[in-house]
């Protein structure tokens, strides 16, 4: 009997020191796994590069995105999230955001207002992704690349208000001010940089009517410059190729689109573009270069020309079928047309590409760097999407990601989408794995929230 | 661009695990309470209504007992997704939930009794930060229900084996609500889905059971309580989703409560001392997928209807009790129990609306009796649930590491006549 009593006050006992232990609220550390990061050290990771590497998206850099910037992505599988500073903009953003305001129809417009930086005390930042940025802004000796004079002077013709809101107003006070420095003063233990794209790009998207493109030679000298830079921190560095022009929507996806709707066709026997009309089929002209001309299968209307085939198709511009109502130059990129070889406009874009990789992948390979092909990699999903007829693209965790607006890439076409960085973190993991004989999990980009955005009633309001 | 479509309706509602096994409420009287819901073979008490309905035959005279039991749960996450730092920690905003439970029962002739329970059965939820990490699996997930169970408990005439009680009983959901709220992430700015359901007409299911009673020392039981579907209708808000969704639509879901069989042993192996243990076993295998049905087209979701994959498995539980009223103490009656609880959710479903996982559950009660006629029943009942770490987890869910424990005091009266 007075075992049983023993009994029944010892579970009552037990019960009372649970309850007690019930304080303390989780049961043990979670024990984090530390990733396997090779001969990698990701302790202090610097991003280089452009937009794309500042998680700009929809035309715009904003929060929102950034969280979903690639490189933040890699230092959150890396466990290095914490001390991974971004120079955030609250949304929405630097401005001009494309916005969804439809879903059925799809309807999108420019959202005007602007946020605001929210935590520039951070500098400098591990996230030196400048919108904008060319490859001499890396280096900028003698301030050869006028960085000076694009960060600060707003009279500028190439003002780019990003340098101030990402680069230390003490290095932009210098008079040859660059990113390396701001690199250099972190001691980086990995580097990944990537900037090259807008040495073409610029001159891409506006038809090749803008900037002009960095001669390959001077690429080659200022990659080499650059890259012994990085490699005198001592840091790991994993750099990438600039994907060629054609593999992204900005270029390729309006032509697409036209067709689909018909309102634009390729005759085989002519070798021409003709756009559809109630009176028959007539060539389509384009202003190029060498004056206007007929379009041809390697001409492309770019994405900006959207607005400009709205207006033809609601009758309020002239069809562009005849020379004098040509489409205007800054909205195709026209390819060759007989011309002297390799002078139109994406033979010249395409030839600097092929020859800024070739070095890229010569100093990666020379310099002991990990080498993220992402030409290779756009090259491959392009090439899915237009064998399959425009069904397939990316496919990874169960998802499809096609290289159209919407999906791989944001709304601007150029620019991916939170889950298309998520790829980008995804095959730098890869790359980075390969070379440093690493571990690094990959992300599940299912998970990725799209984060498309939206114009709410309340900013409509404001407008 | 159809697609963008697509991949919202994918991942957009997921919230489905809210009526998993951590939903089902055992603690339906503060006396089984005590015994850690041992209860099936046990036969003194009104609220065998609904741990048994042939216990009821052993009540005589009439019996009335009222109570109720907090349950307190706690649960933090943390972070192992790629949503947000590895390792971030967030707690739910602690939240007591009162179950009460009321019983009465009427001895008609010397083996036949009969009585009304009134009990809630499933319910509980969980109430995330706003602004967390897993905002898009789900910020607050709420399910309450209540059932009324009459019920009659029969003795079979002597047949010289032993003691025979059988019962049964009507079992009817009349009061029931939902609430499910979840940040919907697949826009910027974010908006917030709202779904606030309620019991749409009564639903109805039954309980059998059978107690056996070959000698004194000694009494089998066995009971099963059949499925309830149970359907819940409401209204969805869609705040801040100014692109693809109506302001607000009906919607309704179908929801079967789990079937369950308990077989019990109690045994007396001596004087003033009661022991028990029942295995419980729940049919959730039956719950594989979750369909909210909207009376309208929703653009964003691509149609009208979400379905959502659950694919439960069945899960068993272990209770044991004990029960000593020879204390020395006039009036006094002390009990403890123990119990182990498997859950429902395969790892791959485990999601922030209910972070269910098996569970080992203490049990400590007692009763005074005041008068020959009033009891005071105390219990109190803690759970520890096991940590537990959920990668590679389903759309709408989120990896990381979920500890889970609650406290669940409860007193109650109880009345013979």
């Amino acid at each position: 009997m007075n075992y049983l009593t023993y009994y029944s006050k010892k579970l009552l006992t037990l019960t009372l020191l649970l309850v007690l232990a019930s304080s303390c609220k989780d049961y043990s550390e979670l024990d984090i796994e530390p990733v396997e990061t090779g001969n990698a050290d990701f302790s202090t990771y610097v991003a280089v590069g452009n937009s794309l590497t500042a998680g700009y998206q929809n035309d715009a850099l904003y929060q929102s995105a950034q969280e979903f910037s690639f490189p933040n992505l890699i230092a959150r599988q890396v466990n290095q999230a914490a001390s991974f500073s971004q120079p955030l903009i609250s949304n929405p953003g630097s401005g001009g955001r494309i916005e969804l305001v439809s879903l059925e129809p799809l309807v999108t417009s420019r959202n005007s207002s602007q946020g605001q930086p929210i935590n520039q005390q951070e500098k400098p930042f591990s996230n030196l992704g400048v919108p904008g940025a060319v490859l001499v802004d890396y280096l900028n000796p003698q301030n050869s690349g006028h960085l000076k004079e694009r960060a600060t002077n707003p009279e500028h013709p190439a003002f780019n208000p990003f340098y101030s809101i990402i680069m230390e107003d003490a290095e932009l006070a210098k008079e040859a001010p660059n990113l390396h420095n701001q690199v250099a003063k972190q001691s980086p233990t990995f580097i990944s940089f990537w900037l090259g794209n807008n040495d073409v790009l610029g001159f891409v998207t506006s038809g090749g009517e803008g900037q002009s493109i960095t001669p390959p030679a001077t690429f080659k000298q200022l990659y080499q410059g650059s890259a012994q830079a990085m490699a005198s921190t001592g840091a790991n560095v994993a750099v990438y190729t600039i994907p060629n022009v054609t593999s992204i929507p900005f270029v390729f996806y309006l032509r697409t689109q036209l067709e689909q709707q018909g309102a634009i066709a390729f005759n085989s026997e002519t070798q021409s573009y003709q756009l559809a009309t109630p009176e028959g089929s007539f060539d389509i002209y384009i202003e190029t270069d060498g004056g206007p001309r007929v379009m041809r299968q390697s001409d492309f209307p770019i994405l900006s020309a959207q607005a400009y085939f709205g207006k033809i198709q609601a009758g309020e511009a002239p069809l562009p079928i005849m020379p004098q109502d040509a489409i205007p130059d800054e909205l195709v990129l026209d390819g060759p047309a007989g011309g002297p070889a390799g002078s139109s406009e994406l033979e010249q874009a395409i030839g600097a590409i092929q020859r800024y990789n070739a070095a890229i992948a010569n100093i990666a390979s020379s310099s002991g760097f990990a080498l993220v092909d992402i030409n290779d990699i756009f090259g491959e999903i392009f090439a899915n999407f237009q064998e399959s007829g425009g069904t397939k693209g990316y496919q990874t965790d169960g998802i499809t990601l096609r290289p159209v607006p919407g999906e791989l890439f944001s709304f601007d076409g150029v620019h991916p989408t939170s889950r298309g960085s998520a790829v980008l973190a995804n095959e730098s993991i890869k790359a980075i794995n390969q070379t440093f004989g690493a571990n690094i999990p990959a992300i599940n980009v299912a998970k990725i929230p799209e984060g498309f955005p939206v114009t709410s009633e309340a900013s409509a309001s404001l407008r | 661009m159809r697609k963008i479509i697509v991949t919202i309706c994918l991942v957009f509602l997921a919230s489905g695990s809210a009526f998993a096994g951590g939903f089902t409420i055992y603690e339906a009287s503060v006396r089984a309470n005590g015994m850690m819901g041992a209860f099936a073979a046990y036969a003194d008490h009104v609220s065998t209504i609904y741990y048994n309905p042939a216990g009821l035959s052993k009540l005589e005279g009439i019996h009335i007992s009222g109570g109720a039991t907090i349950i307190a749960p706690r649960s933090t996450f943390r972070n192992l997704s790629s949503l947000g730092p590895v390792g971030t920690r967030t707690a739910t905003k602690g939240q007591n939930f009162l179950v009460p439970n009321f019983y009465g029962s009427y001895q008609i002739t010397d083996n036949l009794t009969a009585g009304i329970g009134i009990y809630a059965p499933f319910g509980l939820g969980t109430k995330w930060p706003a602004d967390w990490v897993g905002r898009g699996s789900a910020i607050e997930t709420s399910i309450e229900t209540l059932f009324a169970n009459p019920a009659i408990g029969y003795t079979l005439p002597d047949m010289g084996i032993g003691e025979i009680r059988i019962g049964a009983g009507l079992r009817v959901a009349f009061h029931g609500k939902v609430k499910l709220s979840r940040a919907v992430t697949s826009f910027t700015p974010e908006g917030t889905f709202v779904l606030d359901g309620e019991l749409k007409e009564p639903a109805f299911g039954y309980n059998i059971g059978l107690q056996y009673e070959p000698m004194e020392e000694v009494t089998l039981g066995f009971t099963y309580k059949s499925e309830v579907t149970t359907k819940f209708e409401g209204d969805a808000t869609f705040a801040n989703l100014d692109v693809g969704f109506p302001d607000k639509a009906t919607g309704g879901a179908e929801i079967t409560l789990p079937s369950s069989f308990v077989a019990a042993l109690n045994l007396k192996p001596v004087a003033g001392l009661t022991t028990e243990l029942d295995v419980v076993w729940w049919g959730w295998s039956s719950y594989d997928e979750l369909a909210i049905q909207f009376d309208e087209a929703v653009p964003a979701l691509g149609g009208s209807t979400i379905t959502n994959e659950r694919n439960y498995k069945n899960a068993i539980q272990f209770r044991f009790g004990a029960e000593y009223d020879r204390l020395g103490i006039e009036g006094l009656t002390i009990r403890a129990g123990v119990g182990h609880d498997s859950n429902p959710i395969r790892d791959r479903y485990v999601d922030p609306t209910l972070p269910d996982s098996d569970r080992w559950l203490f049990s400590g009660g007692l009763t005074y009796s005041l008068t020959n006629y009033l009891d005071i029943d105390a219990s109190y009942i803690f759970i520890r649930a096991n940590q537990r770490k959920v990668t590679n987890t389903h759309e709408g869910a989120i990896d990381g590491v979920y500890t889970t424990y609650a406290n669940l005091p409860g007193l109650g009266l109880t009345l013979k006549l």
